[in-house]
Protein backbone atom coordinates (compact mmCIF):
# COMPACT_ATOMS: atom_id res chain seq x y z
CA UNK A 1 0.00 0.00 0.00
CA UNK A 2 1.39 3.41 -0.97
CA UNK A 3 1.12 6.90 0.52
CA UNK A 4 -1.62 7.62 -2.01
CA UNK A 5 -4.00 5.58 0.16
CA UNK A 6 -3.35 7.98 3.05
CA UNK A 7 -3.62 11.15 0.97
CA UNK A 8 -6.87 10.08 -0.71
CA UNK A 9 -8.54 10.00 2.70
CA UNK A 10 -7.55 13.54 3.65
CA UNK A 11 -9.84 16.48 3.01
CA UNK A 12 -6.97 18.96 2.96
CA UNK A 13 -3.75 17.19 2.21
CA UNK A 14 -1.58 20.25 1.64
CA UNK A 15 -1.63 23.56 3.49
CA UNK A 16 0.73 26.15 2.05
CA UNK A 17 2.12 29.33 3.53
CA UNK A 18 4.33 31.85 1.73
CA UNK A 19 7.83 32.81 2.79
CA UNK A 20 6.61 36.37 3.33
CA UNK A 21 4.10 35.31 6.00
CA UNK A 22 4.41 35.29 9.77
CA UNK A 23 4.11 32.54 12.36
CA UNK A 24 0.67 33.69 13.55
CA UNK A 25 -0.65 33.38 9.99
CA UNK A 26 0.78 29.87 9.74
CA UNK A 27 -0.90 28.97 13.06
CA UNK A 28 -4.26 30.19 11.75
CA UNK A 29 -3.85 28.01 8.65
CA UNK A 30 -2.98 24.99 10.81
CA UNK A 31 -6.03 25.46 13.02
CA UNK A 32 -8.44 26.23 10.16
CA UNK A 33 -7.35 23.07 8.33
CA UNK A 34 -6.84 20.91 11.42
CA UNK A 35 -3.24 20.13 10.39
CA UNK A 36 -0.06 20.07 12.46
CA UNK A 37 2.25 21.23 9.67
CA UNK A 38 2.32 23.59 6.70
CA UNK A 39 4.74 23.74 3.80
CA UNK A 40 6.46 27.04 3.12
CA UNK A 41 6.62 28.02 -0.54
CA UNK A 42 8.34 30.86 -2.36
CA UNK A 43 6.86 33.13 -5.05
CA UNK A 44 7.43 30.42 -7.64
CA UNK A 45 5.47 27.95 -5.47
CA UNK A 46 8.63 25.95 -4.77
CA UNK A 47 8.82 24.30 -1.35
CA UNK A 48 11.48 26.00 0.76
CA UNK A 49 10.60 24.55 4.14
CA UNK A 50 8.13 22.94 6.51
CA UNK A 51 6.73 24.48 9.69
CA UNK A 52 5.30 22.08 12.26
CA UNK A 53 3.50 22.57 15.57
CA UNK A 54 6.82 21.78 17.22
CA UNK A 55 8.48 24.72 15.40
CA UNK A 56 5.55 26.95 16.37
CA UNK A 57 5.97 26.05 20.04
CA UNK A 58 9.68 26.89 19.83
CA UNK A 59 8.90 30.20 18.13
CA UNK A 60 6.31 31.14 20.75
CA UNK A 61 8.65 30.20 23.57
CA UNK A 62 11.48 32.26 22.09
CA UNK A 63 9.22 35.26 21.46
CA UNK A 64 7.88 35.12 25.03
CA UNK A 65 11.42 35.03 26.41
CA UNK A 66 12.40 38.09 24.38
CA UNK A 67 9.19 39.96 25.16
CA UNK A 68 8.31 39.89 21.47
CA UNK A 69 5.18 38.87 19.63
CA UNK A 70 4.96 36.04 17.09
CA UNK A 71 3.12 38.36 14.72
CA UNK A 72 6.56 39.75 13.88
CA UNK A 73 8.27 36.36 13.50
CA UNK A 74 8.74 35.27 9.90
CA UNK A 75 7.93 31.66 9.09
CA UNK A 76 11.31 31.37 7.36
CA UNK A 77 13.06 31.93 10.68
CA UNK A 78 11.39 28.93 12.32
CA UNK A 79 10.72 26.52 9.47
CA UNK A 80 12.88 23.47 8.82
CA UNK A 81 14.55 24.21 5.50
CA UNK A 82 15.95 20.72 5.05
CA UNK A 83 12.69 19.18 3.86
CA UNK A 84 12.48 15.40 3.71
CA UNK A 85 10.16 14.33 0.92
CA UNK A 86 9.19 11.22 -0.98
CA UNK A 87 7.03 10.42 -4.00
CA UNK A 88 3.37 9.50 -3.65
CA UNK A 89 4.11 5.94 -4.84
CA UNK A 90 6.29 5.28 -1.76
CA UNK A 91 5.17 2.28 0.26
CA UNK A 92 3.85 3.03 3.75
CA UNK A 93 6.52 0.87 5.40
CA UNK A 94 9.26 2.73 3.51
CA UNK A 95 7.77 6.10 4.53
CA UNK A 96 7.77 4.94 8.14
CA UNK A 97 11.42 3.89 7.88
CA UNK A 98 12.30 7.26 6.31
CA UNK A 99 10.65 9.11 9.18
CA UNK A 100 12.46 6.92 11.70
CA UNK A 101 15.83 7.41 10.01
CA UNK A 102 15.47 11.21 10.01
CA UNK A 103 13.66 11.34 13.38
CA UNK A 104 10.81 13.37 11.91
CA UNK A 105 7.04 13.22 12.33
CA UNK A 106 5.99 14.83 9.04
CA UNK A 107 6.86 14.07 5.43
CA UNK A 108 6.25 16.13 2.31
CA UNK A 109 4.77 13.89 -0.37
CA UNK A 110 5.47 14.82 -3.97
CA UNK A 111 3.86 14.00 -7.30
CA UNK A 112 5.68 14.89 -10.52
CA UNK A 113 8.18 16.87 -8.41
CA UNK A 114 5.46 19.12 -6.94
CA UNK A 115 4.35 19.01 -3.28
CA UNK A 116 1.05 17.13 -3.04
CA UNK A 117 0.61 16.59 0.69
CA UNK A 118 2.11 16.66 4.14
CA UNK A 119 1.51 13.45 6.05
CA UNK A 120 2.11 12.79 9.71
CA UNK A 121 3.49 9.65 11.33
CA UNK A 122 0.03 9.16 12.84
CA UNK A 123 -1.57 9.15 9.37
CA UNK A 124 0.91 6.51 8.20
CA UNK A 125 0.64 4.35 11.32
CA UNK A 126 -3.19 4.47 11.22
CA UNK A 127 -3.23 3.21 7.63
CA UNK A 128 -0.60 0.54 8.36
CA UNK A 129 -2.64 -0.65 11.35
CA UNK A 130 -5.74 -1.00 9.17
CA UNK A 131 -3.73 -2.96 6.60
CA UNK A 132 -2.22 -5.18 9.33
CA UNK A 133 -5.69 -5.90 10.72
CA UNK A 134 -6.95 -6.82 7.26
CA UNK A 135 -4.00 -9.13 6.61
CA UNK A 136 -4.43 -10.84 9.99
CA UNK A 137 -8.14 -11.34 9.25
CA UNK A 138 -7.37 -12.90 5.84
CA UNK A 139 -4.83 -15.24 7.47
CA UNK A 140 -7.41 -16.22 10.11
CA UNK A 141 -9.91 -16.99 7.33
CA UNK A 142 -7.32 -19.14 5.53
CA UNK A 143 -6.60 -20.97 8.80
CA UNK A 144 -10.32 -21.61 9.37
CA UNK A 145 -10.79 -22.78 5.78
CA UNK A 146 -7.79 -25.11 5.91
CA UNK A 147 -9.08 -26.63 9.16
CA UNK A 148 -12.39 -27.22 7.36
CA UNK A 149 -10.59 -29.03 4.50
CA UNK A 150 -8.72 -31.25 6.94
CA UNK A 151 -11.95 -32.08 8.81
CA UNK A 152 -13.78 -32.84 5.54
CA UNK B 1 1.28 -6.10 25.64
CA UNK B 2 -0.19 -3.74 28.25
CA UNK B 3 0.24 0.01 28.51
CA UNK B 4 2.32 -0.56 31.65
CA UNK B 5 4.77 -2.73 29.68
CA UNK B 6 4.86 -0.22 26.84
CA UNK B 7 5.63 2.71 29.12
CA UNK B 8 8.05 0.95 31.47
CA UNK B 9 11.14 3.07 32.11
CA UNK B 10 9.55 6.34 31.02
CA UNK B 11 10.36 9.37 33.14
CA UNK B 12 7.72 10.86 35.43
CA UNK B 13 5.13 13.07 33.69
CA UNK B 14 5.16 16.86 33.83
CA UNK B 15 2.65 18.32 36.25
CA UNK B 16 1.25 21.81 36.71
CA UNK B 17 -1.63 23.51 38.48
CA UNK B 18 -4.71 25.00 36.79
CA UNK B 19 -3.79 28.52 37.92
CA UNK B 20 -0.26 28.37 36.48
CA UNK B 21 0.54 30.70 33.61
CA UNK B 22 0.83 29.30 30.10
CA UNK B 23 4.25 30.78 29.39
CA UNK B 24 5.70 29.15 32.53
CA UNK B 25 4.13 25.82 31.60
CA UNK B 26 5.53 26.17 28.09
CA UNK B 27 8.98 26.59 29.69
CA UNK B 28 8.44 23.23 31.41
CA UNK B 29 7.39 21.53 28.15
CA UNK B 30 10.39 22.90 26.22
CA UNK B 31 12.91 22.12 28.99
CA UNK B 32 11.68 18.53 29.30
CA UNK B 33 11.37 18.00 25.50
CA UNK B 34 7.87 16.77 26.25
CA UNK B 35 4.53 17.17 24.50
CA UNK B 36 2.04 17.58 27.31
CA UNK B 37 1.55 18.51 30.96
CA UNK B 38 -0.93 16.90 33.34
CA UNK B 39 -2.95 19.51 35.23
CA UNK B 40 -3.55 18.61 38.88
CA UNK B 41 -5.19 20.36 41.79
CA UNK B 42 -3.22 20.68 45.03
CA UNK B 43 -5.29 17.75 46.33
CA UNK B 44 -3.70 15.62 43.59
CA UNK B 45 -6.91 15.36 41.56
CA UNK B 46 -6.31 15.36 37.81
CA UNK B 47 -8.43 18.08 36.22
CA UNK B 48 -6.91 18.51 32.79
CA UNK B 49 -4.24 17.89 30.20
CA UNK B 50 -2.38 20.66 28.39
CA UNK B 51 -0.98 19.57 25.02
CA UNK B 52 0.89 21.39 22.28
CA UNK B 53 -2.42 21.64 20.38
CA UNK B 54 -3.94 23.53 23.31
CA UNK B 55 -0.97 25.91 23.44
CA UNK B 56 -1.14 26.56 19.69
CA UNK B 57 -4.86 27.45 20.01
CA UNK B 58 -4.10 29.78 22.92
CA UNK B 59 -1.38 31.48 20.88
CA UNK B 60 -3.76 31.98 17.96
CA UNK B 61 -6.41 33.55 20.19
CA UNK B 62 -3.89 35.80 21.95
CA UNK B 63 -2.16 36.94 18.76
CA UNK B 64 -5.54 37.77 17.16
CA UNK B 65 -5.92 40.29 19.99
CA UNK B 66 -2.34 41.48 19.58
CA UNK B 67 -1.51 39.92 22.93
CA UNK B 68 0.80 37.19 24.23
CA UNK B 69 0.02 34.04 26.22
CA UNK B 70 1.94 35.32 29.26
CA UNK B 71 -1.21 36.36 31.11
CA UNK B 72 -3.21 33.28 30.16
CA UNK B 73 -3.86 30.60 32.76
CA UNK B 74 -3.59 26.89 32.09
CA UNK B 75 -7.22 26.26 33.13
CA UNK B 76 -8.48 28.44 30.28
CA UNK B 77 -6.83 26.26 27.61
CA UNK B 78 -6.37 22.77 29.01
CA UNK B 79 -8.44 19.81 27.88
CA UNK B 80 -10.87 19.29 30.74
CA UNK B 81 -11.48 15.75 32.07
CA UNK B 82 -8.79 14.10 29.95
CA UNK B 83 -8.99 10.44 29.05
CA UNK B 84 -7.37 8.24 31.69
CA UNK B 85 -6.51 4.60 31.00
CA UNK B 86 -5.19 2.03 33.45
CA UNK B 87 -1.66 0.73 32.90
CA UNK B 88 -3.06 -2.83 32.91
CA UNK B 89 -5.10 -2.26 29.72
CA UNK B 90 -3.75 -4.05 26.62
CA UNK B 91 -2.57 -1.73 23.83
CA UNK B 92 -5.25 -2.83 21.35
CA UNK B 93 -7.97 -1.91 23.86
CA UNK B 94 -6.23 1.41 24.53
CA UNK B 95 -6.24 2.16 20.81
CA UNK B 96 -9.96 1.35 20.63
CA UNK B 97 -10.63 3.78 23.52
CA UNK B 98 -8.60 6.61 21.92
CA UNK B 99 -10.20 5.96 18.53
CA UNK B 100 -13.73 5.87 19.95
CA UNK B 101 -13.22 9.07 21.95
CA UNK B 102 -11.40 10.75 19.04
CA UNK B 103 -8.59 11.93 21.30
CA UNK B 104 -4.90 12.11 20.45
CA UNK B 105 -3.50 11.53 23.94
CA UNK B 106 -4.39 9.91 27.25
CA UNK B 107 -3.00 9.78 30.77
CA UNK B 108 -1.81 6.33 31.78
CA UNK B 109 -2.72 5.61 35.38
CA UNK B 110 -1.45 3.17 37.98
CA UNK B 111 -4.10 3.16 40.67
CA UNK B 112 -4.54 6.89 41.45
CA UNK B 113 -1.11 7.91 40.18
CA UNK B 114 -0.42 9.23 36.65
CA UNK B 115 2.43 7.27 35.05
CA UNK B 116 2.81 9.23 31.80
CA UNK B 117 1.01 10.74 28.83
CA UNK B 118 0.74 8.51 25.80
CA UNK B 119 -0.19 9.66 22.30
CA UNK B 120 -2.17 7.69 19.76
CA UNK B 121 1.00 7.50 17.63
CA UNK B 122 2.86 5.78 20.51
CA UNK B 123 0.06 3.23 20.77
CA UNK B 124 -0.16 2.71 16.99
CA UNK B 125 3.61 2.18 16.72
CA UNK B 126 3.47 -0.50 19.45
CA UNK B 127 0.40 -2.09 17.86
CA UNK B 128 2.21 -2.28 14.52
CA UNK B 129 5.12 -4.16 16.12
CA UNK B 130 2.65 -6.53 17.77
CA UNK B 131 0.71 -6.98 14.50
CA UNK B 132 3.90 -7.71 12.54
CA UNK B 133 4.97 -10.49 14.89
CA UNK B 134 1.43 -11.94 14.96
CA UNK B 135 1.22 -11.95 11.14
CA UNK B 136 4.69 -13.49 10.89
CA UNK B 137 3.67 -16.23 13.34
CA UNK B 138 0.37 -16.91 11.52
CA UNK B 139 2.11 -17.08 8.15
CA UNK B 140 4.63 -19.52 9.60
CA UNK B 141 1.91 -21.76 11.01
CA UNK B 142 -0.19 -21.68 7.85
CA UNK B 143 2.39 -21.98 5.11
CA UNK B 144 5.11 -24.12 6.72
CA UNK B 145 3.05 -27.34 6.35
CA UNK B 146 2.45 -26.55 2.66
CA UNK B 147 6.17 -25.93 2.03
CA UNK B 148 6.99 -29.07 4.02
CA UNK B 149 4.47 -31.17 2.01
CA UNK B 150 5.71 -29.72 -1.25
CA UNK B 151 9.30 -30.69 -0.43
CA UNK B 152 8.14 -34.19 0.61
CA UNK B 153 6.33 -34.52 -2.71
CA UNK B 154 9.41 -33.57 -4.69
CA UNK B 155 11.46 -36.11 -2.71
CA UNK B 156 8.92 -38.84 -3.47
CA UNK B 157 9.00 -38.00 -7.20
CA UNK B 158 12.76 -38.44 -7.15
Amino acid sequence: MSLKSVIDRQETALVKCHTSEFVDEAISLMIQNDRNAVVIVDKGDHVTGILTDHDVIRAVHDAEKRGQNITTQSVTRWMTADVISCPVETQLSDALKLMGRHKIRHLVVTEKDAAKAVISIRDVLSQIHEDDELEAEVLRDIARASRGIVLA
Amino acid sequence: MTLGELTAGRSAPLLCEPADFLDETLDQIIAAHDNAVIVVERTGEIVGLLTKDNVVKAVQAASALGDSIAREHVFSWMTVSPTQISHSVPIDEAFAILDRKKVKAAIIMKEDRPLCVLTISDVLAALHEQDVSLIHEMRGMLFRPLTHNASLGSQERR
